[in-house]
């Protein structure tokens, strides 16, 4: 039992002896930050791809603005064409009207011609 | 007044030797376990304004590393058609490239890579990072339960094997 566990601390301490942190590859730092940098470019290009969408989106709001007004004024003439033909039927309901008015009176105060045969 | 670049270039100088380590005997390929360590470090250059302190930095890059690690074999294993895992005869393995500092790591990572990866990945963090299987447990997501029982395997296996070579390779 004494021997199983000498053989095995022989063999942790010789795990821990063997397993040192090997070197990295030659050059493997340089490479690593020139990735970095190579990769800096598109981070760079990044605030014109948001002045992209910043007009994109200032053109789109631009856009709804002038729809929205389009239909704002379109609506608004529709209302003043409907007001005047409203204007204009109750002109005419009011002619109709002092017409009947007249015939009526007429009728009034010449009952006998039409009651004649 | 260091500048971030500045920062990271010194953490990547103190930290290539470990990261680069893990991934290797995680892998077995200096090749890939290049490439690994190499994402580790572009993905620590995003992440390094987020990490407070230097045992930090050090827990971040070992996680980060071994689940790298982890992912790049099971995605070799998938192309290989194979879904699991077969212990290699340690005879067949070759000697690590690029060689060894020392006979005896060259032996040592020669009978590591004869391991199922997940046995592997604790020794490593055990032996070569000095750490607690608690803190293995931690750092990988596993039970503790877990992370002992492959330790106690991996040297069972580790030691039957040192048996019947690494001591005559050692005394020889």
């Amino acid at each position: 039992m004494a021997d199983r566990h000498n053989q095995v601390d022989d063999l942790e301490r010789d795990l821990r002896e063997g397993l040192a942190a090997r070197p990295a590859p030659e050059g493997f730092a340089e490479r690593v930050l020139a990735c970095v940098a190579s990769r800096k470019v598109p981070r760079q290009s990044r605030p014109a791809f948001f002045l992209h969408w910043r007009g994109a989106l200032a053109a789109v709001l631009i856009a709804a603005v002038l729809i929205t007004a389009a239909l704002w004024q379109r609506r608004r003439q529709q209302r003043i064409a409907g007001e005047r033909a409203r204007a204009q039927v109750i002109l005419a309901l009011r002619i109709t009207n002092s017409t009947l008015d007249a015939i009526l009176q007429q009728k009034l105060q010449h009952p006998t011609k039409e009651a004649q045969p | 007044m260091t500048t971030a670049a500045e920062q990271f270039a010194s953490t990547l100088h103190r930290h290539q030797a470990r990261v680069y380590s893990i991934a290797f005997r995680i892998l077995g390929e200096s090749g890939a376990a290049e490439e690994v360590a190499q994402d580790v470090f572009l993905e620590l250059h995003r992440s390094l304004p987020r990490l407070e302190s230097e045992q930090h930095v050090v827990a971040w890059l070992r996680r980060v590393t071994c689940h790298r690690a982890t992912d790049a074999l099971r995605r070799r294993a998938a192309r290989g058609g194979g879904a699991t895992w077969n212990e290699p005869d340690e005879s067949a393995i070759s000697v690590p490239e690029p060689p060894a500092p020392s006979p005896l790591m060259s032996r040592i990572e020669r009978l590591l890579f004869t391991l199922p990866p997940a046995q592997r990945t604790v020794i490593v963090l055990r032996y070569q990072e000095d750490m607690e299987p608690e803190d293995i447990a931690i750092e990988l997501g596993m039970p503790l339960a877990t992370v002992r029982c492959h330790l106690q395997r991996g040297l069972h296996l580790l030691r039957g094997k040192a048996e019947r070579t690494l001591k005559e390779y050692i005394r020889g």
